[in-house]
């Protein structure tokens, strides 16, 4: 018997790594069923008819590790969810996907919360439970440095003027078709279809909205930066983007609170390495 | 020379009337003043601190501070006459609100405060400060004052107690020397430094006031002419108060709250400013043994044009409170108010018992009608 699995006895591999720094993981498996009926009998049985549904995701405090996960975002990577049991000394088991795709990336960072990234997969092949070892490897957690809302830098030619940043999301989704075909046993085969958008969202405190947003220069309107997070010296995670152009704003002000607004900005890249160079600094 | 023990007479508080100084942090000894007649002072600091918690490690990898640590100060003094109000950054000319410089943000409204220890057995009154050796200071930084009040009762000198709230706290040993360093940081800056700046501190002295202390005896409590809607109590002030006998007042509480916020931004350990929270009131809390009563109903007040009352209380030198002799010390006048709450108390024993409520809202800076207005002899 397994007892209570909690996260102390969880642990989740990507590529044959342990990925440490998750918060929690969720991973989903669906089937569609097609009943089938048939003249003179009515329902004889049902059959899976469509693609199998499999994915998984999971955050992570934004670290120093991070961007492992991203330098081979074009691979194709076995993965797992390793559980033991609490009650047991050498009881494990495994969720393991023996392919899987990084599909979406969102880094959100905000004033009183510790920064957060959530990796998505969409996985291919064989999805299996195992019996599995125990993790003997407690390593690492020492070279594990975890980045603070107060670390965030920013350079910009279009910098923020005197409007204070309180939160910021960061994302970016890989559009893969999946291209199914007869015998495929409802397995499809990734394919990448250009281009690939990288979004960034901004919330601040409402000082000067004119200078930084400008109906008139919509059309010139590039918005390029580099985020870093820096703790007390030791870079911790850096991104940009680049020429973005803004596609949304909003002001609001309310009894009480002081006045906010907000804008997004996107950009596109054309394949998985120009994304790279502005995911990975 | 070590300590056994710090009590009062070695410790003073002092202010600064600008948190930064010059673009240094330096700030001289003409622009710290030291706080008269303090009785209390105390000082808090509070970390908040996230447990970061992940999948495969049972005790949190580390505690990180998220935000900005909490340091608050308190302190009480005897009442004199503005002196200390002054120093506080509170407007004393009675003209305007004494809130208007806080209100408008003006630099005077951040400052620092500074606790002087000198050595044991040794009165910190009139201390050489650049020559004593044993000194330490207890420097509060980037502070805003959050709450004052004025508490006056039968029996009692009357106080004011006041709370503030700041984004850093120094200890600092000083040696035979005047000179330590400003305890603000600049939220401005990237990581927050604080500034490298020395802070100067005068000679610390308790005189220079016009009287050592002011007295409940000398407390004179105007509510204006016009009796309370609801009927009820008579009080000082009151027309009625000329053929009634007017309620016996024990005590008063005048509280003005200064609630901030903390506003944060990402790329910043420390909260970048910390703004008032608007509206404010101001309450007048008054507690007295009963006499006559004026004739009234609830009714009247709910079917009445809302009640506006300037209530005065003026504080004199000894055995001189009614004003011939000269001004009063001290003077609040809270302008505008209105009676919220009157509660009406008896038992076996003592008096009737009422307590009253008044409030008001702190105007702007150009409002000569609403507020509390402060006015003192220094």
């Amino acid at each position: 018997m397994f007892g209570r699995v909690i996260y102390d006895k969880e642990n989740v591999y990507l590529d044959g790594d342990k990925i440490i720094g998750i918060t929690d993981f969720d991973a989903k498996v669906g089937f569609v069923h097609k009943p089938l009926t048939v003249m003179g009998t009515g329902l004889i049985g049902q059959v899976i008819d469509g693609e199998i549904t499999r994915g998984f995701s999971f955050s992570r405090l934004v670290n120093n590790m991070e961007t492992g996960i991203l330098l081979k975002m074009e691979n194709e990577m076995p993965a797992s969810f390793k559980y033991e049991s609490s009650n047991e000394i050498t009881k494990a088991e495994e969720w393991v996907s023996d392919v899987s795709k990084l599909v979406s990336y969102e880094l959100n960072c905000s004033v009183g919360d510790i920064p957060t990234s959530k990796f998505s997969f969409d996985c291919y092949g064989r999805i299996k439970n195992e019996v599995s070892t125990k993790n003997t490897d407690f390593n690492g957690f020492d070279d594990f440095y975890v980045a603070r809302p107060s670390d965030l830098t920013f350079s910009g030619i279009n910098s923020f003027y005197t409007n204070r940043l309180q939160s910021l999301n960061y994302s970016f989704s890989i559009p893969y078709k999946k291209r199914n075909f007869i015998g495929s046993y409802f397995d499809p085969v990734p394919v990448l279809f250009s281009p690939i958008e990288v979004s960034l969202k901004l919330e601040f405190e409402l000082d000067d909205a004119s200078a930084a947003i400008s109906t008139d220069s919509i059309c010139e309107n590039n918005f390029s930066g580099v985020f870093s997070f820096n703790k007390c010296g030791t870079e911790i995670r850096k991104f940009k983007i680049e020429n973005a152009k803004l596609t949304d704003y909003s002001i609001a002000g309310a009894v009480g609170p002081a006045a906010t607004f907000s804008c997004t900005y996107k950009t596109y890249v054309n394949n998985i390495e120009d994304l790279k160079k502005l995911v990975v600094l | 020379m070590s300590r056994n023990r710090i009590i009062y007479q070695s410790e003073a508080l002092f202010t600064s009337v600008h948190a930064t100084g010059d673009s240094a942090g330096t700030i001289p000894a003409t622009s710290v003043f030291h706080l008269k007649r303090v009785t209390e002072v105390s000082n808090n600091a509070e970390i908040a601190r996230q447990n970061v918690n992940v999948f495969g490690k049972l005790a949190a990898l580390s505690r990180e501070v998220i935000e900005e640590p909490t340091v608050s100060m308190d302190f009480k003094y005897y009442l004199a006459d503005g002196y200390n109000e002054k120093a506080l950054g509170f407007v004393t000319n009675g003209l305007v609100s004494c809130s208007s410089g806080i209100l408008a943000n003006a630099p005077e409204a951040q400052r620092n405060f500074y606790v002087l220890t000198v050595d044991e057995g040794e009165d910190a009154d009139g201390v050489n400060i650049a020559s004593v050796a044993g000194k330490a200071v207890i420097g509060v930084g980037n502070a805003f004052i959050t709450n004052y009040t004025v508490n006056g009762a039968v029996g009692e000198i009357p106080t004011a107690s006041v709370s503030i709230e700041a984004s850093n706290i120094t200890f600092a040993p000083l040696g035979d020397t005047n000179g330590f360093q400003n305890p603000a940081v600049n939220v401005s800056a990237a990581g927050s430094p604080q500034y490298e700046g020395l802070v100067l501190l005068p000679v610390a002295t308790e005189t220079g006031l016009s009287v050592q202390v002011l007295r409940p005896g000398d407390i004179v409590m105007d509510f204006g002419t016009g009796s309370l809607q609801m009927g009820g109590a008579v009080l000082d002030g009151m027309t009625s108060a000329s053929t009634k006998q007017s309620a016996h007042i024990q005590s008063f509480s005048l509280e003005l709250p200064f609630s901030r916020t903390p506003q944060k931004k990402l790329g910043s350990a420390f909260a970048f400013s910390r703004e008032l929270e608007v509206p404010i009131d101001v309450t007048l809390n008054v507690s007295a043994n009963l006499g006559d009563i004026d004739e009234g109903s609830l009714r009247d007040l709910i079917c009445a044009t809302s009640e506006s009352r300037n209530v005065t209380i003026k504080m004199y030198e000894p055995c001189d409170n009614d004003g011939t002799a000269k001004e009063p010390n001290l003077i609040f006048t809270l302008k505008g108010c209105s009676m919220d709450s009157q509660n009406m108390a008896s038992t076996i024993g003592d008096s009737k018992t009422v307590e009253l409520k008044f409030m008001s809202q702190i105007g702007g800076a150009n409002d000569t009608d609403k507020g509390l207005f402060i006015s003192g002899q220094f």
